[in-house]
């Protein structure tokens, strides 16, 4: 299937709880190319699940919109989220968790077995396919998640901070090979972190949020043909680039309250 | 020494003091006849069908009352779930209704649906019902908002959605509810043959105390405790069966 790109346009968002008005996302506008490796990156509770939540289709922005691919057509790509490792379902095995999508889809159930085992192979979870996910590391759980969103093939791959809850050496292994299965697919993917590195290490295009209500602090494009991956951070352009981004954040942290008042 | 031997040790030494004491005559047969004489009377009471055919009868009390209240629990607990506006509309009627004791209700049972075991087990099932539906309820409103998301994400709508997400979600409370509603079913089920049956185990304690068949209340004593881990051991089996993630995940 063929990757599509997407246009945030003026994208806003107002969470209305009996008589309490949250604003989580002002006027968002930003465009993501076909194939390209997003990171949205600002303090944590500003509002970057529900953009992601928008993207994915599972809430209507309440003013804006978002245009996928070229045409102004009202075109629904088919998308994969993935969480933090508790988006696994404990009541399946492995196997049906990462079949999930195509059992969905209406994949008979041998072709979406064999294509289950073969993605559990290439990520080396080959022997856990009958286990429940309560019996794998928080790792391997993630892992599963990681491979249920890219069987089924989506236009649009949408990672809610999903290595935030793995130990450093953990999430480095899994950085590559969330970079490894990227190469091969070459998804849009949107990725959402509050871990500068993380974003530095992986992005095409970093878009840093401000605090709520969330709207684009500024870009960063990186170079895409830079050297990526955990150990990509310590190259100096990169801790430049970290830097910067750290600042930026740090200030809108510190400046007075605006959404407060 | 390991507990479950200590257990055992302690209980045959209960009760092999027990029967010293009342072959010695310390303690008089109409308070507590020895342990022989109970097993006597368990193994005679088999050999006559006189405990058997009272078994029977409970059991059947016991099944009935299940097999309504709880389809009905689970049934009424996922709409509840489900739907915000019945769960409203429900409420008020749960909060009135579940704090009564359900034996208190066998009176007026009675009184509409006539004296018998038609009422007997409407009592049963109304006394499982509740913490099924109770149980199913949070089991459907404690599923993750991420759970949720997901399958929605990946397409997962009506039937799918329902037996592939919502009902696995909330198996394991609904268990929890069923361990509940066994044990409530046994008690309700004695209780009622207590107040008025001629057949069933709660029948035979009563009319083994009116008429001083001492021997004969400690057996079915015995046979009621046998009935119940047996009930509790069955549910477990069948968690382990419907559920088995939820079995690693308590083992963890």
């Amino acid at each position: 299937m063929t990757e599509l790109g997407f246009r945030c346009d003026h994208v806003s968002h107002v969470f209305s709880n009996r008589g309490s008005v949250i604003e989580a996302l002002t006027d968002v506008t930003f465009s993501a190319q076909p194939g390209e490796f997003i990171c949205l990156v600002g303090p944590s509770g500003c509002g970057k699940s529900t953009l992601l939540r928008i993207l994915a289709g599972l809430l209507e922005p309440t003013s804006g919109r978002v245009i996928f691919g070229n045409s102004d057509s009202n075109l629904r790509p088919s998308t994969a989220l993935v969480f933090q490792e508790h988006g696994v379902f404990p009541w399946m095995s492995v196997r049906d968790n990462v079949a999930f999508g195509l059992e969905m889809q209406g994949v008979p159930r041998a072709e979406r077995e064999a294509r289950a085992d073969a993605l559990l192979r290439d990520v080396g979870l080959d022997g856990f396919a009958e286990a429940y996910p309560s019996v794998l590391s928080v790792g391997m759980r993630q892992r599963v998640g990681v491979a249920r969103a890219f069987i089924s093939d989506v236009q649009l791959l949408l990672m809610d901070e999903p290595f935030g809850a793995l130990d450093a050496l953990t999430k480095r292994m899994m950085q590559e090979e969330l970079l490894r299965l990227w190469r091969l697919h070459r998804h849009t993917l949107v990725f959402v972190t509050h871990d500068v590195d993380e974003a530095v290490a992986l992005a095409d295009r970093i878009i840093v949020m401000t605090r709520r209500p969330a709207t684009v602090h500024e870009q960063f494009v990186l170079p895409p043909d830079r050297p990526r991956g955990p150990d990509a951070r310590k190259l100096p352009e990169a801790r430049e680039t970290s830097r910067r981004i750290w600042d930026l954040v740090m200030s809108d942290i510190r400046s007075p309250s605006h959404a407060d008042a | 020494m390991p507990a479950p031997a200590i257990s055992l040790a302690v209980a045959v030494g209960a009760v092999t003091l027990w029967e010293l004491l009342s072959q010695a005559g310390f303690i008089s047969p109409m308070l507590a006849p020895a342990p022989t004489a109970v097993v006597r009377a368990l193994i005679n009471g088999f050999r006559t069908g006189e405990i058997a055919s009272h078994l029977l009868t409970s059991l059947y009390r016991v099944a009935s009352g299940l097999l309504i209240g709880a389809t009905a629990g689970v049934v009424i607990g996922m709409l509840m779930g489900m739907s915000g506006r019945f769960r409203d509309i429900a409420d008020p009627f749960v909060a009135a209704i579940h704090p009564i004791p359900k034996i208190a209700i066998l009176p007026v049972v009675m009184a509409i649906l006539g004296i018998g075991d038609r009422s007997r087990i409407a009592v049963i099932a109304l006394a499982v019902f509740f913490p099924m539906m109770i149980n199913t309820m949070n089991g459907v409103l404690q599923i993750s908002r991420t759970h949720l998301d997901v399958a929605r994400n990946y397409g997962a709508t009506g039937t799918k959605l329902f037996t592939r997400v919502l009902l696995p979600a909330s198996l394991p409370m609904v268990l929890s509810g069923l361990r509940i509603g066994v044990n409530l079913a046994l008690l309700i089920t004695i209780s009622v043959e207590i107040a008025g049956a001629t057949m069933g185990l709660g029948a035979l304690i009563w009319i083994s105390w009116e008429v001083m068949r001492i021997e004969v209340l400690y057996a079915s004593l015995l046979v009621i405790m046998a009935l119940g881990i047996s009930a509790n051991l069955l549910v477990r089996l069948v968690t382990d069966a419907v559920a088995p993630w939820s079995v690693a995940e308590r083992r963890r």
